[in-house]
């Protein structure tokens, strides 16, 4: 689905800035993965997710979880979440562990995670109204005029389009104003055009808001020019396998991808996950060869 | 819109054909009895309605659907909430539901007759057990059919174990229970007139049956179109219904029905 022309203009409108505090606790929002491991039972046995991840993350850092697919990123999230529960190792967010999932670390999925029946003016509300906010509706509006959706608050998710119905998924995590933002592969199912204008909002909103972001994505692009330091999780075994501090500076825009710094990183990372997406390659020759 | 005037155009075409074709037919048969012309529907109608047969049967007929069908919708939702939450309810309860499902309505009339005598009784029953199975199996698709990602969103934003039933478990559900009540509606419907044929002294299956012993053929047709405007007027009325209570489900009409 390509950007409507009410899209452009939503994203331009949201350029003018909006005044903004950072209404989370400053200091919020650290992560801790330690001796971290994933292993799920299987038919045909174990199979492991993640083996062995430590990982410290600061408040307010934009992390970036990069690698091919399978490379159990999305189970990482899954854990922080606490949709998933680790076999061995802790997650520990502000120092306390982590055992079910919470409002201070709300998730943004790939797609199709807005309430159907609910408009989207409801669907960002929905967390205030779990936490018993009185004036839920008024607030889920601010949040929705954040992403540049005012108008369309009156609307069914179905009746958005792909790069809309993302942005009230963002809304609808930012209203509840959270220390630490997940996202899954949240640009992942839109078009070129929409997921830079997503990615560009996104980082306006981060820049005034500084909450910690783990962002999971497979797009080397999407990763260097959203993050502050990217972790590459390799394949066979799932460990981590590479960590990048992103020094272009903030705020960034379209120039950050011009920059020989971006075009470094982009040639470093690019042959780090080939190498390890090739391990499957490698695997698949041995068996067709036996 | 254009569309929309064309099609209701093309239907009125096919209801005038069908009684142009009747026309010809019954002029050429020439026999009141087997196939009289639309025009001695009409009287029969007419006389009916005047004498009061038509309304006392129709209301006789709703009469037994609505306590039918109000007593099949009560145990298919309770069975359905009880299998939900007790997982070996489920397993103790479906293989004698699948066991009697394939058993047709009016195999059912004649136990019934025998349990509950002649009277609404029977009706009652086999009405019920018409409606219970759509409600039942549809409302405990719906059940099933709430998404993992659905689940995940509401409980990172906070919703707990109650908030989750309802906010996510129900809204997700109700449209398929509400396409149960709507199918076990229309089978409960035809059930009744069957239950009447044989086992009443009264409501529009009774009619039909009683003005076939009379030779009276105008007026089991009478019988018949009621019993078809009815079920016609009952199924638009809810699918308007549930348009206008789940908005969101446009998109998803392609899902079909389980009957």
């Amino acid at each position: 689905m390509a950007a409507t022309a009410h899209e452009q203009l939503a994203l331009q409108s949201l350029r003018t800035s909006i005044p903004w505090t950072r209404p989370s606790a400053p200091g919020l929002g650290a992560i801790a993965l330690d001796g971290l491991s994933v292993r799920f039972a299987g038919g045909r046995g174990e199979t492991v997710a993640l083996a062995n991840v430590d990982l410290a993350i600061a408040p307010g850092e934009f992390v970036a979880i990069l690698g091919p697919s399978g490379c159990g990123k999305s189970t990482l999230l899954n854990v922080i979440a606490g949709f998933e529960h680790p076999s061995a190792g802790r997650v520990l967010v502000d120092g306390a562990p982590v055992t079910a999932p919470g409002p201070e670390r709300p998730v943004v999925f790939q797609q199709h995670s807005l309430f159907p029946w609910m408009t989207a003016l409801d669907n960002v509300a929905f967390g205030l109204r779990m936490a018993g906010q009185a004036s839920a509706r008024e607030r889920a509006r601010h949040y929705l005029g954040l992403v540049g959706l005012a108008d369309f608050h009156h609307r069914y998710p179905h009746e958005l389009s792909g790069g809309m119905q993302q942005r009230v998924g963002l809304a609808r995590a930012l209203a509840v104003e959270p220390s630490i933002l997940l996202m899954d592969e949240p640009f992942g199912a839109l078009d070129a055009q929409t997921r830079v204008l997503m990615q560009e909002q996104l980082l306006r909103l981060w820049e005034q808001w500084r909450h910690t972001v783990v962002f999971v994505t497979h797009d080397i692009d999407e990763a260097i020019f959203l993050a502050d330091r990217i972790m590459v999780f390799g394949l066979l075994p799932n460990v981590l396998c590479g960590a990048f501090d992103v020094d272009l500076p903030r705020p960034r825009g379209r120039g950050a991808r011009a920059s020989a710094c971006y075009q470094g990183l982009y040639d470093a990372l690019f042959d780090l996950i080939r190498q390890e997406s090739l391990k499957t390659f490698g695997a698949a020759d041995t068996v067709t060869a036996s | 819109m254009r569309s929309l005037v064309r099609a209701g155009l093309l239907g009125f075409l096919g209801i005038a054909l069908l009684l142009a074709a009747w026309t010809i037919a019954a002029r050429k048969l020439d026999n009141a009895i087997l196939l009289p012309p639309p025009t001695a529907l009409l009287a029969g109608l007419r006389e009916t309605l005047v004498d009061g047969t038509l309304a006392r049967d129709l209301a006789a007929s709703l009469k037994r659907v609505l306590c039918g069908f109000g007593l099949a919708a009560t145990t298919a939702l309770a069975l359905v909430l009880t299998t939900v939450s007790f997982r070996p309810m489920r397993q103790l309860v479906l293989p004698v539901l699948a066991l009697l499902r394939p058993i047709p309505p009016i195999a059912w009339v004649p136990i019934a007759i025998l349990w509950f005598g002649l009277g609404d009784s029977p009706s009652y029953f086999v009405t019920a057990v018409a409606a219970f199975f759509p409600i039942f199996i549809n409302s405990l698709a719906g059940v099933g059919t709430v998404e993992e990602q659905h689940l995940r969103a509401a409980r990172c934003l906070g919703a707990g174990r109650l908030a989750l039933i309802r906010f996510v478990y129900l809204p997700s559900a109700l449209p398929n229970v509400f396409t149960g009540l709507k199918v076990g509606l229309g089978q409960s419907w035809m059930a009744v007139v069957t239950a009447e044929l044989i086992a009443a002294q009264s409501g529009l299956g009774y009619m039909i049956e009683l003005n076939r012993l009379q030779l009276e053929t105008p007026r089991v047709l009478v019988g018949m179109l009621v019993i078809a405007v009815v079920g016609a007027l009952m199924t638009l009325s809810l699918s308007w219904a549930e348009t206008l209570l789940f908005p969101w489900r446009q998109q998803h009409r392609r899902k079909g029905a389980i009957g």
